[in-house]
């Protein structure tokens, strides 16, 4: 599981990845250690979601992705209105 | 001569409990199945280990429930019941499906599986087109219905069916299930969030952006 490739493609130069995982794994570690993530067929604590993340596997991957969709959709405000 | 109405009001949920994540989502059907109890829906609660494809299969040719809840682990192509084993897939027979509203609570369905049951003439399909994910506090795994970070996650796919349920279109149900998601979010971003709702908020937005309705969209229960 842990050096599954990634399926989701974050099409993205591999200069930024590096710091899109530092960042990923930033926020990753500021959460509170008594939540768990649910997603897919398994959870994972804080440790657990910051090796995938390291690791750029298919979880890592999607972690990076949901974070960078939540960033640009708080920078460019869309987040803030649901019709 | 009198004219009747037949009201097809039953409901069908398969939730699996052998894992935490299907476990949440097993108590999180009580609800529903209290609210359609009261709406006096047939119930066929196709639990634990009776989440399996023979007892589902049987039971949806011979109850025709009009709205189906599939709760489970999935993929694009299937939904699994009990201890992973498909429940549905590509394969499933028409005659299975015909007619119902079928809602998944589980990941990437809507992807293949949703569209091809709508082909095989299932009235609407509601789902996620990526992994559903939420989050929980690992100190309320026996007690999922307190938990209050996974309440953010599943009272709004909640609220999908029990708009249906009360006898709205499924677009109704959809918009007002997107609505208190978003909403959700917008109070894990305020300044009253804990800090566990605050972690919570790209996991809110991940599941706003996934979730999809296709099919009829002014289908109800009627």
């Amino acid at each position: 599981m842990m050096n599954k490739k990634a399926t989701t493609s974050l099409n993205i130069k591999p200069e930024i990845l590096n710091d899109l995982k530092q960042l990923t794994s930033a926020r990753i570690k500021a959460m509170s250690k008594n939540v768990k993530i649910s997603i897919g067929n398994k959870d994972y604590t804080q440790e657990e979601i910051i090796n995938h993340v390291e690791n750029a596997d298919e979880i890592g991957t999607q972690i990076m992705e949901m974070q960078l969709e939540f960033l640009q959709d708080l920078a460019n405000g869309s987040l803030y209105s649901y019709e | 001569m009198a004219v009747y109405t037949v009201m097809n009001k039953s409901l069908l949920v398969t939730r699996p409990n052998h894992d935490i994540t299907v476990n949440y989502l097993f108590f999180w059907c009580n609800p529903i199945l209290d609210l359609a109890k009261m709406k006096n829906f047939a119930i066929h609660d196709l639990s634990a280990k009776k989440a399996e494809i023979k007892e589902f299969e049987s039971h949806m040719r011979a109850r025709k429930p009009a709205l189906l809840f599939l709760n489970g682990h999935g993929t694009e192509s299937s939904i699994t019941g009990q201890d992973n084993k498909p429940i549905i897939g590509m394969n499933v027979d028409e005659d299975v499906i015909k007619d119902s509203i079928i809602y998944a609570r589980s990941c990437r369905a809507a992807k293949q599986l949703g569209p091809l049951l709508i082909r095989k003439k299932a009235k609407a399909f509601m789902g996620y087109k990526r992994d559903f994910v939420f989050m929980y506090q690992s100190d309320h795994v026996t007690k999922p219905l307190q938990d209050k970070i996974a309440r953010l996650f599943l009272n709004p796919s909640n609220l999908g069916v029990r708009v249906i349920i009360k006898g709205h279109p499924v677009k109704e149900a959809f918009y007002r299930s997107q609505r208190l998601l978003h909403k959700n979010l917008m109070r894990s971003l305020s300044s009253a969030a804990s800090k566990e709702e605050n972690d919570a908020a790209p996991s809110l937005l991940w599941n706003l952006n996934s979730k999809v309705l296709i099919g009829d969209k002014n289908a109800s229960i009627n």
